[in-house]
């Protein structure tokens, strides 16, 4: 069986804090990406996405486990500097403005990573890039500050997309965007995936964009993933605690899709300093018993991939009724607006 | 009844040396009931910000008012002086913004912050002046406020100084509180305990408020009344569910339409040829507009009342199968 795209297996990562503490921003992640599809991570700020992001790209020393790109170890920045891995994994960032120097055009921009890798045909390459993205040949020349905020993501994309990548790392792409831009740029995004066959990491928490952009998804908290799968699985048969309450509190444009509060979860996330001992969920879950403030729960393999993390999934299984929120928001949209 | 906030042809406009002026706000109208909570929904730099401190009386420079009123009680705010104001903001109008820290100060407990508020404005002495404070931690939900009271805005987490901002924006009971986007940096489990404090506290005391927020989901489930802003523009202002059962501009629908990630909906209510541009005339909005006519590149439309407290901004507003036009 050849090796998968990329594989993460029981990765942890610590930054020194001050005091000589830790930060445990992750805390033994493992998933599998194929070529060609979408996993979503997604989870509140800290929860350790960026930092994921960071070690797959090479740009992070990592602590403990392991991360392959068909086969090959990524371990930090030496490792992702062999000539092997060059081009074939890159990023989109949220503020655009991280990947594109506003002292340069863009069309420089564009060609910068090119430069970077020795690659001689760059002009076609930029060329190829902008027509892909549906940059003008105008926009090229212009400077970051002279476009809007849409065009420039689709500036970081053709960035990114340029060295025709294997897997494209999107961290909050679309998050400082309208949502007349943002769902140009999701449109965009899944073209090219469809043309191109790069697989992405779309880091988020916009979980209805996830909803529509994603083939598998993961839920973090704390650094740890507390349930993935497919999408059916994780919108429309969660059965984690975290992952209930984090969909309930999304709230749709639509007044007769009330956001739920018996699931809500309670104060806030504990320090990544001082993890608790048991589930890192238990002081916020309304479903915890003694057992979880004990013991840390492993992800369960419920079939086709979907593996949920929680002592008492049994319990929430009966006493919850999951319904995909985001499909019952478009067809209420699809009726409301769709005639006249 | 009096709303509690009348806005009337309303226009603010930052002067530029030489260019052209940027007309952030234009010919606004709008009305907050008393009790009310008021959500204004639109796209970056549509002017929420700008109208936002127009009402709190701190125009960024050069902005300023250059025609209409904007009525609080007896008084024009829109004609008041700073040493009016300052009575004004922190006691009868206050204003809640997004990253809370950079609000406070530093260099001081948070608590005693509150305080300090409340023995400016109503003239508490030290020791009411605490107490009162240490009931406004309680009842924005801060877990063991006593301790809390002495704590620094560094040593709080990004919700928890939010509800400090909080508390010192209701400290004084404030007859009208404006949100501008407070909510959008917090993550959603939060942001969802944040909204409802806001509710119970907005109810409890009495006040109006106007939300300002790019979310039109959270619109939905927070407001009770919605007011769409473009490019300085009311185009659409109703009642929460008649809104969001029957939006009217064609505006509305594009928002409505992109958060729904459907492809049909996308063609259905976007122009392959839309244009970034502002028209010099007609319909601001007519060069993104699916349902634009030959008049509306010529004639801008009036905020007209098509239903009770329904108004819409729009020569051709959708009609709904329920909706009589
Ligand atoms: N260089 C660093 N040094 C110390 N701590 C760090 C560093 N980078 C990240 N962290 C910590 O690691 C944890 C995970 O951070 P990370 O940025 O990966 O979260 P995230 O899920 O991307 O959050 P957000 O949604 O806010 O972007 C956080 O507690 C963060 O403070
Ligand atoms: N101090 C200023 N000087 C000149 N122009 C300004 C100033 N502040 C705002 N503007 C312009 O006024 C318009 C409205 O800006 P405003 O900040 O009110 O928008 P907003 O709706 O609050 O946007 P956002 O959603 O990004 O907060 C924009 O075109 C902006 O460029
Ligand atoms: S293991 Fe316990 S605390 Fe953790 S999510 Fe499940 S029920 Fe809640
Ligand atoms: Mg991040
Ligand atoms: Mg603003």
């Amino acid at each position: 069986m050849s090796a998968p795209l990329l594989a993460v297996d029981d990765l942890q990562k610590t930054f020194p804090a001050a005091g000589g503490a830790m930060v445990r921003a992750v805390n033994g992640v493992s998933f599998r990406l194929d070529a060609g599809e979408t996993l979503a991570l997604v989870g509140e700020s800290g929860s350790g996405k960026t930092t994921i992001g960071r070690c797959v790209l090479g740009l992070l020393p990592i602590t403990a486990g392991q991360i392959t790109f068909r086969g090959h170890a990524i371990r930090g920045r030496a490792s992702i500097r062999e000539a092997w891995f060059r081009g074939r994994l890159q990023i989109v960032f949220q503020e655009p403005a991280e990947a594109l120097d506003p002292r340069f055009t863009i069309g420089a921009s564009i060609e910068e990573p090119l430069r970077a890798l020795g690659l001689a045909d760059r002009a076609s390459r930029v060329e190829e890039a902008a027509r892909r993205v549906g940059l003008s040949a105008a926009s090229l020349d212009a400077r970051p500050g002279e476009l809007s905020a849409g065009t420039l993501q689709r500036a970081g994309i053709a960035r990114a997309i340029a060295s025709r990548p294997e897997i494209i790392v999107l961290d909050e792409p679309t998050s400082a965007l309208d949502p007349t831009s943002r769902a140009e740029v999701v449109d965009l995004l899944q073209r090219l995936q469809a043309e191109m066959g790069t697989a992405y990491l779309f880091i988020s928490h916009d979980l209805s964009t996830v909803h529509h952009l994603s083939d598998r998804i993961a839920v973090l908290y704390l650094g740890a993933i507390v349930e993935q799968g497919r999408g059916a699985d994780v919108f429309g048969r969660s059965r984690h605690p975290y992952s209930l309450g984090l969909l309930q509190s999304v709230l749709l444009p639509d007044p007769g899709q009330p956001r739920g509060s018996a699931l809500a979860l309670q104060g806030e996330i504990p320090s990544p300093i001082d993890l608790p001992p048991g589930c890192f969920l238990a002081s916020r879950c309304p479903f915890a018993e003694p057992r979880c403030r004990a013991e840390r729960p492993l992800p369960l393999d419920l079939g086709g991939g979907h593996q949920v993390a929680c002592f008492r999934q049994e319990h929430v299984l009966r006493e919850t009724a999951v319904t995909d929120r985001f499909a019952a928001f478009q067809r209420h949209a699809e009726r409301l607006l769709g005639q006249d | 009844m009096t709303p509690a906030l009348s806005i009337q042809g309303l226009n603010v406009a930052y002067p530029a040396y030489g260019g052209r002026s940027v007309e952030a706000v234009r010919g606004l109208d709008l009305e907050v009931g008393a009790g009310e909570i008021m959500a204004l929904v639109g796209e970056m730099g549509c002017g929420k910000t700008t109208l936002a401190r127009a009402i709190m009386g701190a125009l960024k420079p050069p902005g300023r008012i250059t025609a209409g009123s904007i009525r609080l009680g007896g008084q024009d705010l829109a004609r008041l002086g700073e040493a009016e104001f300052r009575k004004l903001r922190g006691r009868d109008l206050a204003m809640i913004v997004p990253n809370p820290r950079s609000e406070l100060d530093p260099m001081r407990p948070v608590g005693e912050q509150i305080a300090a508020v409340l023995r400016a404005h109503l003239g508490l002495t030290r020791k009411p002046a605490r107490e009162r404070a240490l009931a406004t931690l309680e009842a924005v939900r801060i877990p063991d406020p006593v301790r809390r009271y002495n704590a620094y805005p560094h040593e709080l987490s990004g919700g928890m100084a939010q509800r400090v901002v909080i508390a010192i924006a209701l400290a004084c009971e404030p007859r009208f509180i404006i949100s501008d986007d407070a909510t959008s940096g917090l993550d959603v489990t939060v942001q969802a305990q944040i909204l409802d404090l806001l509710a119970r506290l907005v109810s409890e005391q009495r006040t109006s408020m106007l939300y300002i927020t790019r979310d039109i989901g959270v619109a939905a489930h927070f407001c009770t009344r919605i007011a769409v802003m473009h490019r300085g523009e009311v185009v659409e202002t109703a009642d929460r569910d008649a809104f969001f059962s029957a939006p009217r501009h064609p505006y509305s629908a594009t928002l409505l339409a992109a958060f729904a990630h459907s492809p049909a909906l996308r063609a259905r209510w976007t122009r392959p040829d839309a244009s970034a541009e502002i028209p010099e005339r007609g319909c601001r909005f007519a060069l993104r507009c699916v349902r634009a006519m030959e008049r509306c590149a010529t004639d801008a439309p009036a905020l007209s009342v098509l239903a009770p407290g329904h108004a819409v901004r729009c020569h051709a507003p959708i009609r709904h199968m329920a909706v009589p036009a």
